[in-house]
């Protein structure tokens, strides 16, 4: 009782003094701030943060060229000169796995956030919009979805020739409809309530009502959604170069050097734990990362006000 | 606990079916505890039906769901007992609890369309409570249609496969009466069981409570905010404040000698017990007559330096809002499909043919129940809706006819106040984004939004340190300060207010009123007020405007209507309005 008191007490003197216009930076720092009083949050970041820096600076750690052959020393398990041991060629995993994760970061991180960025806005208009368009946009999503991504993908490589940019098209496509719908179903449920009609009723524009009312409103679903894509991206990743449709060798990838380690699997575990290790920290380092960031954009989730 | 042993003897002697001793709740909150219930001793007699009234937070519920053991997590038992039948109801076990919850304590809740499950028939509901009864399925059924026959649904046999949504509120409340005597408890226990109804529903329901508790003999527990319900069904009335309670007796000396000093205010507070009309409503903590000031620099203040003059030359000319047989209907079919299934009329006639006037500076109240069609009208005059035809004239202007930028321009000058105060609040904005947002979307002149938030914080009586804060974090009188805050941030010429005081108890129900009255008197704005509140209306309307099924049955002065109702439907509105005295 005491404690809340204070913290009551301390809002009053703060809300007197004139407070600065909400600056991005402000906010950003204010996020961060809250991000790392969470637990999980603070645990996310660190992995998140780790995997980038792993990843951004590939070329100053990793020891050895992720591509150079030594194939007497194959198959090495881990060892003071080989962190991570070495594959059937007799590369660096360590170095390979430091630069694989470039590609996997730039495939998920580009893709997602264009899915995201095009999802919302499709599933914001079908959602608030004229049902004309409503049927358009969702007609678009089902004919998209009705593809096999792998099929799909095999289509635009015949056209456009294997590439990360081509991985990028594909899971960019394949991936709207999925934030679409959610967007478009949150935002039909959202027009319904009472402070949409309050915002018509103040002659708030489309754009106000679509960008500044609902949209804080269905954020913080589409944050976890991500968090919880991005591995699912790279395994895409992983797949489509599995098929030769993606990345090309000798260039490293977490997917490929997964899927090398398959074939070597009676030899030795040491590429797929090499493979999978980065995989999973990735993972859940976004996972957590989305769930606090969910608590910090939904105010009624804030348990620190 | 041993010293409340002696008192329990004592009061057995009573026969009280429920007996409660110094319980304390405490909840346990980020950063400590706070307490919920100080101490509380109340007895319920066997037979009888307690009212407990409050203000909300009072800690009325936190009673009543302490006994039943629904508490949230984070409440702590910190002090007391709670005695059933000599059975201590705090120390059982859920297994116990969960035998006697529904068998000996039946419970109603207050919004019957949320405590039925969707999607479940109410002949499953009402036979899958029975679960306890070794008897056939033909015989449970049988004991529904019974029961609903008793309360009055009409047709039970048929009804009884049809599902909640197709049921009215009214009707929900009585199913969901039913269910709760169909076991025949000792105690009923009703939270709040007619604030989500109508005034002439919630006549229907108490009569209907009282009879079946005389008829099945159990005591009762009522929990209410409003007065008037509290005095006309209880034999026990308990007035509890902050978790305390202040006053209990037997009904006729609380209402009519009230000792503390908490219930001679809330007693002096309702409206309905006032007899002289009055435009200022006195309230917890004033007597309604104090001034508000309107801080310098707002853009408020501004226009009341503009605003003076014209308020005295506007009363001649044109009314400022003119409504000529105004026809809205919704479509309840497709064309096609109406066309193919031969329904030659596929609309609901929410509003057939009402026209009214608002002069500057006036209220008018529409008055009628829900579904009568007064929230549609409402909608039309701010464009939420598109009336089939009519008219609507707004300072000499007809809407209707404006494009859709014109008409959003008239905007500025009408302002609206939502029925639900903090659903109509966008959610992830901060109070003082809220309250400014109309000078921003009608680009007014102001000098800072922080500033501007502040100067309508300080007119609406809420704390500075709210800006910052989000609806959520609000409670409904607060909210609806806001709601008021934001209607005048761009002082409007017009405020259309639906039911501006549902939900709020009587003391914060005047704080709105005269908020609403003296901004009136200081800018002249024009209110119309939409409402089934007859209490209010009778002090704060000029004039008033019956409505019934989409159609006005009878308007005039509010005086005039209150002394001499024409329509057979007015006098039936006047007759289900409850009066605060017990009978």
């Amino acid at each position: 009782m005491n404690q809340l008191t204070q913290t009551g007490d301390k809002q009053t003197p703060e809300a007197t003094q004139p407070l600065n216009e909400n600056s991005t930076l402000k906010v950003l720092l204010d996020t961060l701030r809250r991000l790392t009083r969470q637990p999980l949050g603070l645990l996310g970041l660190i992995l998140v943060c780790s995997v980038i820096f792993s990843a951004l600076f590939a070329g100053v750690i990793a020891p050895y060229d992720p591509v150079a052959l030594d194939i007497l020393n194959r198959l090495q398990p881990p060892s003071a000169e080989h962190w991570l041991g070495t594959d059937q060629l007799g590369r660096d995993t360590f170095s390979r796995v430091l630069y694989g994760g470039q590609i996997a970061l730039q495939v998920a991180l580009s893709s997602i956030a264009l899915a995201l960025g095009f999802g919302l806005i499709l599933g914001l208009l079908a959602g608030f919009g004229p049902r004309w368009l409503d049927n358009i946009i969702l007609t678009l999503f089902d004919v998209v979805r009705s593809f096999p991504t792998i099929i799909f993908a095999l289509a635009v490589v015949t056209l456009t020739g294997p590439s990360i940019g081509t991985i990028v098209l594909v899971v960019v496509v394949t991936s709207i409809p999925i934030y679409g719908r959610v967007v478009r179903t949150q935002t039909q449920a959202l027009a319904q309530q009472e402070f949409i009609l309050a915002e018509r009723a103040m002659n708030a524009s489309m754009p106000r009502i679509l960008f500044r009312h609902m949209l804080p409103n269905v954020i913080g679903q589409l944050l976890i959604l991500a968090s919880m894509d991005i591995p699912i991206v790279i395994t895409i990743e992983a797949g489509l170069s599995f098929l030769g449709l993606g990345i090309q060798p000798p260039t490293p990838s977490w997917g490929s050097i997964i899927n090398d380690g398959y074939s070597f699997i009676r030899n030795t575990p040491w590429p797929i734990i090499a493979g999978g290790l980065p995989l999973i920290i990735t993972t859940l380092g976004f996972t957590f990362l989305g769930e606090s960031l969910r608590d910090i954009f939904d105010p009624k989730l804030r348990k620190d006000v | 606990m041993t010293h409340n042993t002696t008192q329990v003897k004592g009061q057995a002697e009573q026969d009280n079916i429920i007996t409660v001793n110094n319980l304390g709740v405490q909840f346990e909150v980020a950063g400590g505890r706070v307490s919920g219930l100080k101490d509380v001793s109340v007895n319920v007699p066997r037979g009888q039906i307690v009212g407990v009234v409050g203000e909300s937070g009072s800690g009325k519920s936190t009673l009543i769901y302490t006994l039943t053991q629904l508490m949230a997590d984070n409440a702590i038992v910190a002090s007391g007992t709670a005695k059933m039948d000599g059975a201590d109801l705090l120390t059982k076990s859920p297994r116990e609890m969960q035998a006697l919850l529904g068998d000996d304590i039946a419970m109603v809740f207050q919004d019957p369309m949320t405590t039925l499950n969707p999607v479940f028939s109410i002949e499953k509901q009402m036979t899958d409570i029975q679960y306890r009864l070794d008897i056939p399925y033909q015989e449970k059924r049988q004991r529904a249609i019974d029961a609903l026959d008793r309360v009055g649904i009409p047709n039970p046999e048929l009804r009884l496969p049809r599902f909640p949504h197709e049921f009215s509120g009214g009707q929900l409340q009585r199913i969901s009466i039913a269910m709760a005597l169909m076991a025949r408890p000792k105690v009923l226990i009703a939270d709040e069981p007619t604030t989500a109804l109508d005034a002439s529903l919630e006549v229907q329901i108490i009569e209907l409570l009282k009879e079946l508790q005389a008829e099945i003999g159990c005591s009762m527990i009522f929990v209410s905010h409003h007065l008037g319900v509290v005095g006309t069904l209880c034999d026990y009335t308990v007035v509890m404040y902050h978790g305390d309670v202040v006053e209990q007796g037997p009904t006729r000396d609380v209402f009519n000698r009230p000792q503390h000093s908490y219930t001679k205010r809330l007693l002096a507070c309702d409206p309905a017990r006032i007899k002289e009309r009055s435009k200022r409503l006195p309230t917890m903590n004033s007597d309604g007559l104090e001034q508000i000031e309107i801080p310098a620099g707002s853009y408020l203040a501004s226009q009341l330096e503009q605003a003076q003059p014209a308020s005295d030359t506007g009363k001649q000319s044109q009314p400022l809002l003119d409504i000529d047989e105004l026809r809205i209907r919704f479509p309840m079919q497709g064309k096609l499909a109406a066309l193919l299934s031969g329904n030659k009329d596929p609309y609901l006639h929410a509003v057939k043919g009402v026209s009214l006037t608002v002069d500057r500076g006036e209220t008018l109240a529409i008055v009628g129940e829900s579904g009568s069609g007064k929230t549609t009208v409402a909608q039309a005059i701010q464009g939420l809706n598109e009336p089939w035809s009519g008219a609507i004239h707004f300072q000499g202007r007809d809407l209707l006819s404006l494009s859709a930028r014109e008409r959003g321009k008239t905007r500025r000058d009408i302002a609206m106040m939502f029925q639900d105060p903090i659903s109509s609040l966008s959610p992830r904005m901060k109070i003082s984004d809220l309250i400014t947002e109309p000078l921003v979307i009608h680009g007014l002149p102001f000098d800072s939004r922080e500033q501007e938030a502040r100067r309508l914080l300080q007119i609406v009586g809420l704390p500075l340190h709210f800006a910052d804060r989000y609806p959520h974090q609000l409670s409904g009188g607060q909210a609806r300060r806001v709601g008021v805050a934001r209607a005048l941030a761009q002082s409007p010429k017009l405020i259309v207010a639906d039911e501006p005081t549902a939900g709020l108890d009587v003391s914060v129900q005047g704080e709105i009123l005269n908020l609403l009255n003296q901004l009136q008197e200081d800018l002249g704005i024009a209110i119309l007020i939409i409402t089934h509140n007859l209490n209010i209306v009778r002090h704060v309307a000029d004039r008033t405007l019956i409505m019934n099924m989409g159609d006005i049955v009878e308007q005039g002065e509010t005086e005039t209507i209150f002394a001499d109702p024409q329509h057979a439907y007015t006098r039936q509105l006047l007759d289900a309005n409850i009066h605060a005295d017990p009978v």
